[in-house]
């Protein structure tokens, strides 16, 4: 059936050109302002009139190999953050986009702006709350701490996906498995999980991306101890250094690209599980 | 196979305050094919479930054989249920859906490919095994749901209105194709259905449910000749009441007074009677007469719809029968021994 319709939608050269226009300005909008950020990562000086560098220098590579930029750790810290986040978004977001999207019961619509809230009200509202709190829980400066409130903005985007997963998912697939034999256990990982794949991918890519480039909530719990690639980022943004910025942009930059190419898969509407696959 | 037996079975979903199924005691004995007839809304999907395992009884026993099941849980209960909608596993190939349940219980792989493949072969599936649920007809999909089922060798299968979703004459293949497994497995099964020639053509037993309580239980011919109540007679088609007061042999309506056969006690009653028991003209008993009000010609026969005490009833006569629809009355004649009749219900 999906094979027919993309015979179909491909079957005039007119729509043809059209899909190759549209495509071509996508691509082209992603790419064309990374060119600039790579010639501005191995100028020695660029300045207005000149179309090219007129001098071309390593210093800013050089300098974000060696082990005095810290960028290296920064990455890590990046990485080990938002891999933290991430796991913790699933794991909260899948029973409580499951609870939302399948059940009915009283206040749900008080529950779901509430959890919704978060991305309407400014994290600096409440950031300097949490703040005494988390001094007290001796949270503050610790990867931990910052971890626990990058989950403020990006977990309400997971449980968005999950439950809109779960609103088109058919629960009584896992009482047929049930009836097969298979226990609830064996149930979530042969039945459920393979269902919610795309929206867990989905969702995934959501809070990893939000606490990948997440620099205030960073800055003010981490205080300055917690270096990530945006604490880096925005110093050298500050001191005016353009050939390094440009540099750690493209760094900061690659695994949000890399993510994307291995999920794309699972983000096409083709995959048609995305979602829940109960009414296809 | 096992015998099934409901005990003052009920179930109530939380929040809802009339039991969906009200205390069944029900009986079905092994390699019966019985169906669980009723309107949506019945009770008759949640009574599967309850036999499932899928919903846990408010009240009431499940027994497989002499064992009781109530508590046990459906993943080991082995009554397999087999859903309206198929619920294939759309992430695998027919061959790993039919081995789904195989591979729960951890047989071996070799066992299981060997059971899959003779599964497959009985369903006529062979050819499709490689292909995923969504490249499959509604028709195949039903197969591969009946054989993921029946590879398990359940104690009872479930089916839940397993022909509503084909198409007319996919359905008639389809109920052939679930008598003969049937009858060469010999696994006893209980099939859900609203559809009352489905149940007649299928079951060997029909249970007709209304508001969570099982009405009748009997051979089908049952339903069509002695319906308990009026509801039951419409529900299998059968509109023609008509109310008198019996004494002895006679009934007296505001029709006339009819000679009847029947059991049934002194008192106010409802006669009911089947169109094609109907006789036209004066047969000498039992006759009246009504104004004819339509006549459709249908090939085999003539259906006519006559008035009689207010009330539309429906005639089938021979196709070579013929009245004036002139304003005339015209005259019919009941048989005596095919009235049924049935005490006055309150309703």
């Amino acid at each position: 059936m999906i094979g027919d319709r993309r015979s179909l939608r491909g079957c005039t050269t007119c729509t043809r050109v059209v899909h190759l226009i549209v495509i071509g300005a996508i691509v082209g909008g992603v790419l064309l302002p990374i060119i600039p950020l790579v010639a501005w990562s191995v100028s020695h000086s660029w300045f207005f009139p000149e179309i090219l560098p007129s001098e071309l220098s390593g210093r800013a590579w050089a300098y974000i190999g060696s082990p005095l930029s810290k960028v290296l750790s920064a990455l890590t810290n990046s990485l080990l953050i938002a891999g933290l986040v991430t796991a913790a978004a699933v794991l909260l977001g899948i029973p409580a986009g499951r609870a939302l999207g399948l059940q009915r019961f009283r206040g749900k619509a008080i529950f779901e702006f509430l959890i919704l809230a978060p991305i309407i009200v400014p994290g600096l509202a409440v950031i300097m709350g949490i703040h005494v709190l988390f001094i007290k829980l001796r949270l503050v400066d610790t990867l931990f701490g910052v971890a626990l409130v990058h989950l403020l903005p990006s977990l309400p985007y997971m449980i968005m996906v999950m439950s809109g997963v779960f609103a088109n998912y058919n629960v009584e697939i896992e009482q047929q498995a049930f009836s097969l034999g298979a226990g609830k256990i064996r149930t979530f990982v042969h039945v459920t999980l393979p269902a919610i794949l795309p929206g867990i991918v989905t969702g995934s890519l959501f809070v990893f991306l939000i606490s990948w480039s997440q620099y205030i909530l960073t800055v003010l719990i981490g205080g300055g101890r917690v270096i990530t690639l945006p604490v880096l980022l925005f110093a050298f943004a500050a001191a005016g250094d353009n050939a390094v910025t440009a540099a750690l942009c493209i760094v900061f930059l690659a695994p949000a690209v890399l993510i994307l190419v291995f999920t794309s898969r699972y983000l096409s509407g083709e995959s048609g599980a995305m979602g829940g696959f109960g009414k296809l | 196979m096992s015998s099934v037996m409901l005990q003052r079975l009920s179930h109530n979903y939380s929040g809802s305050p009339l039991p969906a199924v009200d205390s069944i005691d029900f009986s079905i004995q092994k390699g019966e094919l019985v169906s669980l007839l009723g309107p949506s809304g019945c009770g008759k999907t949640t009574t599967l479930k309850l036999i499932a395992g899928l919903l846990k009884p408010t009240s009431g026993e499940i027994y497989f054989d002499d064992s009781k099941v109530t508590n046990v849980k459906p993943e080991h209960r082995e009554a397999v249920m087999v859903f309206q909608n198929y619920l294939l596993f759309p992430f695998m190939s027919i061959e790993e859906n039919v081995g789904f349940g195989l591979r729960m219980r951890r047989l071996n792989k070799r066992e299981i490919a060997g059971r899959v493949r003779q599964m497959l072969d009985l369903m006529g599936l062979e050819d499709l095994k490689d292909r995923k649920p969504s490249q499959l007809s509604g028709g195949q999909q039903q197969r591969a749901a009946l054989a993921r089922a029946l590879v398990l060798q359940p104690k009872v299968l479930l089916l839940d209105e397993p022909l509503s979703n084909l198409d007319a004459h996919l359905r008639d293949e389809m109920r052939e194709l679930i008598l003969s497994i049937q009858r060469s497995l010999g696994v006893t099964t209980i099939f859900v259905t609203h559809d009352q020639e489905e149940a007649v053509l299928l079951a060997d037993r029909i249970a007709l449910m209304f508001d969570g309580k099982i009405q009748q239980i009997g051979k089908s011919k049952l339903f069509y000749e002695k319906p308990a109540s009026r509801r039951i007679a419409s529900f299998f088609g059968n509109n023609n009441f008509l109310t008198g007061f019996k004494e002895r042999g006679w009934v007296t309506s505001n029709v006339g007074k009819f000679r009847i056969q029947s059991e049934a006690a002194d008192g106010p009653v409802t006669l009911v009677i089947r169109p094609e028991s109907i006789l036209l003209g004066d047969q000498g008993i039992n006759s009246f007469t009504a104004p004819v009000k339509r006549q459709i010609y249908m090939g085999t026969h003539n259906r006519y719809r006559i008035e009689v005490d207010g009330a539309d009833w429906e005639v089938i006569a021979p196709a070579d029968s013929h009245v004036s629809l002139e304003g005339g009355r015209v005259p019919f004649s009941l048989p005596p021994e095919k009235i049924w009749v049935m005490p006055e219900q309150r309703n």
